[in-house]
């Protein structure tokens, strides 16, 4: 059994008084794709917000490639190799696709990497590589998603948390958006993935937590799905 | 004819020097949502230390702009190490900036009063002599204003435009919590936009100082125009604000020419003030983004 | 705001009639007199910012234009000071309605910046006001005064009909009526269905509207009643002195009295009142620094927003433990996020 990629272990975590997250424990293997499900408002952003330091964990640790994450602050973590695709997208609006890439390499050192990087970015997205002078903020809902999605693969990163891809997506934009997420599956990144829909989620990764009242309620592999269908039915009403 | 030059050439130099001085305000405003009380202050110590470095320590007058921003740009970086930074993200904390930077400034204005004295003085670094257009009589110094705030201008657009950090200032004021995201230290980037804005306002206060005088409450008026200028424009829009900043030179220069000195300030009050209730983004605000 | 805060009108009332029975002092009185009517102010440009929740800068631009209508219209027209004391609040109130129009119509920093210029202007035109109105002994006197103010009018003519040990007690006793009356009406807007429900307006404004509540008619009575009674203050402060100058427009004097909002505290609507209290005292004990008398305000009122953001009032509520728990709640809040 080889070391896991991400480790969290009993982390607490919540705004203000209240505590969103009790106790959760997952971790991600190196090269697996691992989703997180649950429904809405029970603690998933909350979890993936915890893991890049936008909130600190009030007990618990989170372990990402053989270190303690605590003292490190949400950029510090960007820069060990979490790559985060915010809920939302969060581009900068009034910056052209370029230029959004461009703060998304920030963190690597020389002009010409970040050339590189970027390049690889626009391969993975060709419809991207065409309009680059473009204002994220005319951009369609899909090519929103992508751009957001290459940002965080503009620099060097070991893990890349995708948060609720299909959120405000057409079924066919979802489409689009998992077989770019399969394709970079296939170059050996690893995906920390929140999804509402089990369905999705089951066919595209190999290892599930369902996260419900802020604890993890169930675990399994994608195959386990269809045994704990009846579980995964009461928390999903599926 | 012989007016219409004179209205020019007083109101480009004075749209040059709102220009600058409104950039400051600007910035701070757009980058870090600080609205900068202080900024009548931080002109006030550039403009002395300008005329310090020339008349005390002896070095050329000219040197004078560099210590003006250098001195300017370290209080304004103090400003926010010492006081503001524990302000964000508090309950109430634009009234609570507010207030601070009032109290900065009435502070900073005090001590120099204290250490200078409230006579005003010549301010060294400037030019002498001129040109004449037709039969109008331009200083060179009023030609030197213009031009020190076009390439002051041009600096700017270049490092916000062209450069990793102005990448990173405008990633900070368009989304902070991304910005942090991608790795980018807002901290540093904060300190930035704090020392630019400083250097911009000391530099400021040397042009102000230099077609007048250099006195410790000399840089309540041109805050009080960088304010009109700002809310005009929209707070944070740095290029519409460059816009009215020429115009309102202009406007201040023909106001002061055809009715009087005293009451430039009033009537374009009036005139923002009906702007604002017709559009209370300003000019060139986008609706809806107008901060709170 | 509960119940306990019309407790805070006895307890005023007690101290202001206490004063002059302990401390009788004519200089006392005089720097009291003063002190009542920058509390009269402060407690009602803080009602502006947390009733109608808009951080206007007109404050004092109010007051002057209270001082200046009692000083032109006693001074120009002869009218009594006591019919321009009212008159100078219904003026007051006029103008404070159509600047609060305005500014409603704004967001926060825009109504900071245009309050600020617009009152700036006015001291401005005041003080380059050269043109005659009339002139009196060969001397030229403007309609404001101009940069050396009005000073040829009457006062409120107490030592007409007091005899003297006790003829400063009367502007004294006037200035404590003023700031009484302008507390039990602040504390009648703070416990209005308005005031209570404004909380709830600030944090969601469509709950507010489905409640009924218009927001923009109470914003601006509270800008009427606000302006009415600090016009009052003017007026009082410019009888009181018999000189009205443009002064009182200045920077240094706004700090002054916003520093007393700051240090009291806003959240409690006796807050400012305390403010004046201990900002008056420090002046007082301070005044051998005269010179860096800014330095030493603007200092203090650093070290409060850094440490006690809400003043001293909110230091003192903090004994009563449920407010404790309250702002813990937030505090924890804030580092949460």
């Amino acid at each position: 059994m080889t070391q896991p990629l991400l480790e969290i272990k009993d982390i607490c975590a919540g705004y203000g008084e209240r505590d969103v997250l009790h106790d959760v424990s997952i971790s991600v293997m190196g090269g697996e794709f691992t989703a997180v499900i649950g429904p809405n408002g029970h603690g998933k952003t909350t979890l993936m917000r915890a893991i890049c330091g936008l909130i600190p964990a009030r007990s618990g640790r989170v372990i990402f490639d053989g270190r303690d994450m605590a003292a490190m602050d949400p950029a510090a973590r960007r820069v060990a190799g979490i790559a985060m695709v915010p809920q939302g997208d969060l581009l900068f609006p009034d910056m052209t696709i370029r230029e959004n890439l461009l703060i998304g390499s920030n963190i690597e050192k020389s002009a010409a990497r970040r050339a590189d990087k970027i390049a690889k970015v626009f391969e993975i997205f060709p419809a991207l590589a065409s309009r680059q002078k473009q204002v994220a903020y005319t951009l369609s809902g899909g090519e929103r998603r992508m751009l957001s999605i290459g940002r965080a693969l503009a620099a060097d990163s070991k893990l890349l948390i995708v948060d609720e891809p299909s959120l405000g997506l057409s079924p066919r934009l979802v489409d689009d958006v998992y077989a770019a997420l399969t394709s970079l599956g296939e170059i050996g990144v690893t995906i920390l993935l929140v999804e509402e829909n089990v369905t999705r989620a089951q066919d595209f990764t190999e290892q599930l937590y369902l996260v419900d009242q802020g604890k993890v309620a169930w675990s399994g592999t994608a195959q386990d799905v269809d045994s704990a269908a009846g579980i995964l039915s009461t928390y999903l009403g599926a | 004819m012989e007016s219409i030059i004179q209205i020019f050439v007083s109101g480009l130099t004075l749209g040059a020097m709102y220009a600058v001085g409104t950039v400051s305000l600007s910035l701070l405003w757009g980058a870090v949502n600080v609205l900068n009380m202080a900024h009548g202050a931080l002109l006030v110590i550039g403009g002395y230390a300008s005329w310090y470095t020339a008349t005390r320590l002896g070095i050329p007058p000219f040197l004078g702009y560099f210590s003006a921003a250098l001195v300017s740009a370290t209080m304004a970086v103090l400003m926010y190490l010492l006081i503001l930074r524990w302000l964000k993200g508090r309950r109430g904390a634009d009234v609570l900036i507010i207030v601070a930077t009032f109290a900065i400034a009435m502070i900073l204005e005090n001590v120099v009063l204290n250490v200078f004295g409230g006579y005003a003085v010549a301010q060294p670094a400037k030019l002498s002599g001129g040109v004449y257009i037709s039969s109008v009589f331009v200083p060179a110094q009023n030609i030197l204003i213009m031009v020190l705030a076009l390439v002051l201008m041009a600096l700017l657009a270049l490092i916000l435009q062209r450069t990793a950090l102005g990448r990173s200032i405008r990633a900070v004021a368009q989304n902070s919590q991304a910005a942090v995201l991608m790795g980018i230290k807002v901290q540093h980037t904060y300190i930035a936009v704090y020392a630019i804005a400083g250097a911009f306002a000391g530099f400021s206060g040397v042009l102000w100082s230099s077609i007048s005088t250099l006195s410790p409450t000399m840089g309540f008026d041109p805050m009080l125009k960088a304010f009109v200028i700002c809310v005009a424009a929209g707070l944070g829009q740095i290029g519409g604000a460059l816009a009215v900043a020429i115009l309102l030179g202009l406007a201040e220069a023909a106001i002061q020419y055809y009715v009087g000195v005293r009451f430039a300030l009033p009537f374009l009050l009036l005139a923002v003030v009906a702007l604002l209730i017709v559009r209370p983004q300003g000019l060139f605000g986008i609706h809806g983004k107008a901060r709170q | 705001m509960k119940k306990e805060s019309y407790i805070v009108l006895p307890i005023l009332a007690v101290l202001c009639i206490a004063l002059p029975l302990f401390y009788g002092d004519r200089y006392v009185i005089g720097q009291a007199t003063v002190a009542l009517i920058w509390a009269t102010v402060a407690l009602n440009w803080n009602l502006v910012f947390s009733m109608a929740g808009v951080f206007s800068l007109a404050q004092l631009a109010f007051f002057a234009v209270g001082g200046y209508t009692l000083a032109v219209l006693n001074g120009h027209f002869g009218i009594s000071t006591w019919i321009a004391l009212p008159v100078a609040g219904l003026v007051t109130m006029m103008v404070g309605m159509l600047s609060g129009a305005a500014c409603l119509r704004l967001r926060g920093a825009y109504v900071a910046l245009l309050t600020l210029a617009l009152s700036q202007a006015l001291y401005l035109l005041i003080v380059t006001d050269t043109a005659c109105f009339r002139t009196e002994g060969g001397n030229c006197i403007p309609f404001t005064g101009g940069s050396r103010g009005l000073s040829r009018y009457e006062d409120f003519g107490f030592r007409e009909f007091l005899p003297y040990p006790v003829s400063h007690i009367g502007d004294y006793g006037l200035a404590a009526a003023l700031l009484i009356v302008s507390l039990f009406v602040a504390i009648l807007v703070s416990r209005s269905p308005f005031g209570l429900g404004f909380r709830s307006i600030r944090d969601n404004e469509q709950y507010a509207r489905a409640r009924g509540l218009n927001r923009f008619r109470f914003q601006l009575s509270v800008f009427a009643i606000s302006a009415a009674f600090t016009g009052m203050a003017g007026a009082l402060y410019a009888g009181h002195f018999r000189v009205m100058g443009p002064n009182v427009l200045r920077l240094d004097v706004m700090l002054f009295v916003f520093a007393m909002i700051v240090v009291g505290g806003g959240l409690k609507i006796w807050g400012p009142l305390l403010g004046a209290a201990i900002i008056t005292v420090l002046r007082e004990v301070s005044v051998s620094f005269d010179s860096w008398q800014p330095t030493i305000l603007g200092g203090i009122m650093l070290v409060v927003i850094l440490l006690a953001p809400q003043g001293v009032s909110g230091l003192l509520a903090l004994v009563d433990p449920r407010q404790r728990a309250g702002s813990r709640l937030e505090r924890r809040k804030r580092e949460g996020i």
